[in-house]
């Protein structure tokens, strides 16, 4: 169904718009696009009564919630596609109406604009207008409320030349209204009828054929897919596209080495344990590194708290520098933990394990006393790592020799870190 | 490399002569298996709290757990009973008492021991049931808001993919062999 997508734009002005193909259609039950089935029918030959032909016909399903147009009473075509239709609106007369009268409106402002820039220039005209504005006249809301019909010769002869440029007139009936009054009252079973919700369409299912309003189950009809549209997304800095809208999916060009996750360590728990409010618990965290290059790892206390999360805790941070090696993609398929480098000496104190670029750690951390069990429990601490941007990305373009290692800049992150709740005692 | 092999023990299986089951598919305790079923590799029936008796043509995939449970409460032995044409997708859990015909649980969906299946449901995927009630015929549960729909026929039948994995999957499987019935 994605193919069907590409060739039925209509010209995309606001983030929904109708697809115009009469080939994708949506479950009006749960909005999954419906694809059309086939299958085989036995009918009487038109020739021979007394024969049967087996004859092809399609109908739509929908493949997540089940939903077909058999269900309704709808019958099979005998094309793929095409000859699917939507049920009309039953308001387009009035929409008709309202938009003709929209038109008229436009139209004749601009006509009423273009007549008051050429009455500059005719001294007759502006003398006129202001005698109406100064003597009343349609134009002036107060006057014009209290007395309607009334009507000047000095107005009805502005009017006729107002109008000179003439184009039709469209009058439009007021929109029928009725009194609480005459709403009819609601059954008495209303509150003891036993309620069938899957005879009832939902709220959103109501809503989203909106120009219809669907309340029983076996009215629903197959909607028009509406087609999706990505909105563009800048950066507010550099003003570099981060999203472009595209129309589909296959052409979406992914930016390489422009995600945070491909230059900045990962922190992940390693390993979830009992909490205990008040004493010393020992935290099992992992940083991975995704860079090409070896990165040091020191770790800073979080001292000016935002107003993102709060820390329950005190932490106790390795004081210790962390080396995490480089993220190395044939790593996978060689057995050797550190691939070929020499052994690092880790104390087991601080370091858990260490395997290619991932190494887990602990941390100490005191949650306050007064939490309750059940709590959750934040730590928040700062870390500083090197970052080498696209250098080896340019070096690699420019074809320099490695002996000018990059020179990396320094970034901080602050890490919140949601540990756990409190357990019970 | 050889793979290695385990045999499965402590099971009073019976196996239709036409079902396919796979020896890598966990049978525990007293179970009967209809003609035409297939239970895939790595699907789990456990017997605990009575035998389990499944009808004809169910297909029974991956890291399905069927499992004969007692309600909370009660005790004593007392049959699951699973009728026919229906549809286990993978990953999806029954640990109820009864099941009709031509259901379809959906992968990962789950149902409890306190619900029961009649006949051309389908519970979609993880939709998780366990409310005490008796799915009427063709009821369709699916969406994150587990919406409630009747479907006005029975979900299709699976015969196709059944006599597909019938040919294919002895040809990558070690089966178990039906009894002999003597």
């Amino acid at each position: 169904m994605q193919i069907a997508y590409q060739c039925c734009f209509a010209p995309v002005s606001g983030y929904l718009c109708i697809c115009r193909s009469s080939t994708s259609w949506q479950c009006p039950a749960c909005s999954h696009t419906l694809s059309t089935r086939a299958s085989n029918s036995i009918i009487p030959s038109a020739e021979d009564p007394s024969k049967s032909i087996s004859k092809k016909t399609y109908y739509q399903a929908c493949n997540f919630c089940r939903w077909t147009t058999r269900g309704i009473g709808m019958p099979d075509k005998d094309v793929v596609s095409a000859a699917w239709s939507e049920k009309n609106n039953p308001e387009q007369l009035r929409i008709r109406q309202l938009m003709d009268y929209y038109r008229y409106l436009a139209q004749k402002e601009t006509a009423e604009q273009a007549q008051r820039k050429s009455s500059k220039k005719r001294g007759y005209f502006s003398t006129a207008m202001q005698l109406q504005q100064r003597y009343g006249g349609p134009r002036t809301p107060q006057s014009s409320k209290k007395h309607p019909a009334v009507s000047t010769p000095l107005s009805s002869s502005l009017a006729a030349l107002r109008l000179k440029g003439s184009f039709k007139e469209v009058t439009l009936e007021p929109a029928q209204t009725c009194g609480i009054d005459e709403v009819e009252k609601l059954p008495d079973e209303i509150y003891t009828k036993k309620v069938d919700f899957t005879q009832i369409a939902s709220i959103q299912q109501r809503l989203y054929q909106p120009s219809r309003q669907i309340e029983q189950v076996e009215d629903f009809w197959p909607r028009k897919s509406t087609m999706f549209v990505k909105r563009s997304l800048r950066c507010k800095k550099c003003d570099h596209n981060i999203i472009k809208p595209e129309y589909n999916s296959s052409s979406i060009k992914f930016k390489i080495q422009l995600v945070a996750v491909h230059h900045i360590p990962e922190v992940r728990i390693h390993k979830e344990g009992p909490i205990i409010a008040g004493s010393k618990n020992k935290i099992s965290l992992s940083l991975i590194n995704p860079t090409e290059h070896d990165i040091h790892i020191s770790f800073l206390p979080n001292t000016e708290e935002n107003n993102t999360k709060k820390s329950n805790a005190t932490t106790e941070l390795p004081s210790s520098e962390i080396v995490v090696l480089k993220y190395d993609e044939a790593a996978e398929y060689i057995s050797t933990p550190t691939s070929g480098k020499p052994e690092m000496f880790d104390d087991p104190s601080l370091i858990i394990y260490r395997r290619a670029n991932k190494i887990g750690f602990y941390l100490q951390c005191v949650p306050n006393a007064d939490l309750a069990p059940g709590d959750d429990v934040w730590i928040t601490f700062r870390f500083r790592h090197e970052h080498y941007g696209n250098a080896s990305v340019v070096k690699l373009l420019k074809g320099d020799d490695a002996a000018s290692e990059p020179a990396p800049t320094w970034l901080t992150q602050t890490v919140f870190v949601n540990i756990g709740k409190v357990a019970d005692k | 490399m050889l793979m290695q092999r385990r045999k499965n023990e402590n099971t009073t299986a019976t196996i239709a002569a036409d079902a396919v089951v796979c020896e890598e598919a966990t049978l525990e305790g007293s179970i009967t298996i209809g003609p035409r079923c297939i239970v895939h590799p790595k699907a789990t029936i456990i017997a605990k709290d009575g035998p389990i008796v499944i009808g004809e043509s169910n297909l029974i995939e991956e890291q399905t757990k069927i499992i004969n449970r007692n309600l909370p409460g009660t005790e004593g032995n007392s049959p699951l009973i699973i009728g026919d044409n229906n549809l286990f997708e993978v990953g999806s859990e029954f640990e109820g008492k009864f099941i009709g015909s031509n259901n379809v649980l959906e992968a990962k969906a789950k149902v409890g021991p306190l619900t029961t299946l009649s006949n051309g449901c389908t519970v979609g995927s993880s939709v998780h049931l366990n409310a005490a009630e008796r799915l009427p015929d063709n009821t369709v549960i699916c969406g994150k808001d587990y919406l409630r729909q009747h479907a006005r026929d029975k979900p299709a039948h699976q015969g196709q993919q059944l006599d597909f994995l019938k040919k294919i999957l002895p040809n990558y499987h070690f089966l178990i062999k039906s009894k002999k019935h003597a």
